[in-house]
């Protein structure tokens, strides 16, 4: 892992438009965009394409990185934005108030009563098709839903990292979590539990 | 009715006065602006923010809409000023007496906005608890820079779509 | 407390949100509450299986291609002698490379060209965006009352019409999206609105919408 002192250097260089620098903090950096951008998108060539994206925009907005934060937190907005705007312009999630209005048709005391049972993962099938539909669960949580709780859950951002880098207040990256989870569950449930 | 159902539907009612709110001597236009839904918007979030009870609802909301009618007036009469004095700057034959006017007319402007959100805060005050004033400051700073990031978002699509 | 309430509460602890009173409240509920506990155990299962997130990677030799790609990229981007001299010659010279892969290997040059549109705009964003977030110093915004903000906000608006109509698009969707939320009967909540206001015969202020989107947003 780079020392900070070498990466500020080499962004200093960067600065003054030297590429070999700036690779550098490309190749120290690369793997964990990449993560990042296929955590929000759940697709490879998608997350390849804004990675270099990602690291395209920062060449060129580098002069205006004051080191107020790290370099890598400068590097995951650049990400996040890009992947927001990216699934936002291809609306490959579903509608959200279709979700809602599904939700609200089984109506609360449904979920509930669902909620029983001990859920077990003693089972390693079972722990199999929990992570499989875990992912079509995510994939198809609403746009806003699968982006906060990826920040928060997959990447361990605070509710208020996530509340900066997605625009809003901290209370709505709460509320958000909470949705999402409830959602995740309701989807996951048959595989939640144990006859 | 579950307390916060309640809540929510008092908002709904006070805010469904929008039309009387905006409509006496706003500006025209058709269906909702920016002032308008961001006054909504920072209700709602407010309220929650606040966790307001049934009672500073019913307190605060009508002095709420009365203060934001009166400086949705102020602010748009504040823009039209400026919109004018922009386009009297250029222009040499303009007296320095037509100037003065302005400008003092607009100061005023500006000065009768403080007044009116000073004196809608201060009653505000008078309604909440020590803790929902703390919580009214941040709120407040999250709101405005949220606002202001949001604006920006726009902005570039309004760029991309250009 | 109700049952979704401590559902919240749960959440926030899941994110080591909860303070010290939320905590002693959720902990007096779960106590005597079975569902609770049961979306505790929920919640906590989905929780680990998230982290176990796929991690995607890909093979050296594709880290390299990846790599040069980029520099490429850059280069183009920033055509001193001083960016290019540090590339060795193969690099500058394999440009039309047509390897199978993806597409930024061999993007032909109008889907370069607009890349390149791309990119300018959303550096013209960053430079905006990115030079607000500053920690040390507050950014205007925050050190100004509400109306202020507004007045900042409407005059910027003022110049670009478009952008006001998609600011208002969004600021309805976060309304539609926070009343659904803290709606906890769990009935959708009808709002209307496409209320009709009176005229005036004043000027418009630019700032105005015509169509209501409903479309989620951030």
């Amino acid at each position: 892992m780079m020392k900070a002192d070498e990466e500020r250097q080499l962004i200093e260089l960067a600065c003054r438009g030297e590429v070999e620098a700036f690779m550098q903090l490309v190749r120290e950096h690369e793997h964990r965009i990449l993560q990042l951008t296929y955590n929000l998108t759940r697709n490879r060539e998608d997350a390849a394409d804004l990675t270099q994206e990602t690291f395209l925009q920062a060449f060129r907005a580098i002069k205006d990185f004051k080191g107020n934060s790290s370099f890598l937190t400068w590097l995951h907005r650049i990400a996040v934005n890009l992947s927001l705007n990216f699934l936002k312009k291809h609306r490959r999630e579903r509608n959200y108030l279709e979700d809602i209005d599904s939700l609200e048709e089984k109506g609360r005391g449904e979920e509930l009563a669902e909620a029983g049972g001990i859920p077990s993962v003693e089972d390693s099938w079972l722990s199999q098709e929990l992570r499989t539909n875990l992912e079509k669960a995510l994939e198809e949580l609403p746009l806003a839903f699968r982006t906060t709780f990826s920040l928060v859950v997959q990447e361990g951002m605070s509710h208020k990292q996530a509340a900066e880098l997605l625009g809003c207040s901290e209370n709505t990256v709460s509320w958000r979590m909470h949705e999402a989870r409830k959602m995740l569950k309701k989807k996951l449930q048959p595989f939640l539990s144990i006859e | 009715m579950r307390k916060s159902g309640l809540i929510y539907l008092v908002i709904i009612l006070l805010l469904a006065s929008f039309s009387e709110v905006y409509g006496q001597g706003h500006p025209a236009r058709r269906g909702r602006n920016v002032r308008e839904n961001m006054f909504v918007l920072r209700t709602l979030r407010m309220t929650q923010a606040l966790d307001l009870t049934e009672a500073q609802t019913a307190a605060i909301f009508p002095e709420l809409n009365r203060a934001e009618k009166e400086k949705a007036q102020l602010q748009a009469d504040l823009a039209r000023e400026i919109r004018e004095l922009r386009q009297l700057i250029n222009n040499e034959k303009v007296e320095d007496r037509e100037f003065e006017d302005r400008v003092a007319k607009i100061l005023d402007l500006r000065e009768k906005i403080k007044r009116r959100e000073s004196e809608f805060e201060k009653f505000l005050f008078t309604q909440l608890t020590s803790a929902q004033k703390a919580r009214y400051i941040i709120f407040d700073i999250d709101f405005n820079r949220g606002m202001m990031e949001r604006m920006g978002r726009a902005r570039l699509a309004g760029k991309e779509n250009k | 407390m109700k049952c979704e309430q401590a559902q919240k509460l749960i959440s926030d602890r899941l994110d080591g949100k909860l303070g010290w009173w939320g905590r002693k409240r959720l902990d007096r509920h779960l106590t005597a509450c079975e569902v609770c506990r049961d979306y505790v155990l929920a919640q906590e299962i989905i929780q680990r299986e998230a982290l176990k997130t796929e991690e995607v990677d890909y093979p050296p030799e594709w880290w390299r291609q990846f790599e040069q790609a980029l520099q490429e990229k850059l280069i183009q981007s920033a055509p001193d002698e001083e960016a290019i001299s540090v590339l060795p010659a193969d690099i500058k010279e394999n440009k039309n490379n047509n390897k199978k892969g993806r597409s930024w290997t061999f993007r032909p040059h109008a889907l370069q060209a607009a890349s390149l549109l791309v990119v300018v705009a959303a550096t013209l964003f960053l430079i905006i965006y990115i030079g607000r977030s500053k920690n040390e110093e507050l950014p205007l915004p925050l050190i100004l009352s509400y109306e202020d903000s507004y007045f900042n906000l409407s005059q910027l608006l003022a110049e670009d019409e478009e952008a006001a109509s998609d600011l208002a698009r969004s600021l309805e969707e976060a309304i539609l999206q926070e009343t659904i939320f803290f709606e906890s009967e769990g009935e959708f909540l009808d709002i209307d609105y496409n209320y009709e206001t009176e005229n005036s015969s004043a000027q418009p202020e630019g700032l105005q919408v015509e169509n209501i989107n409903f479309e989620e947003g951030l």
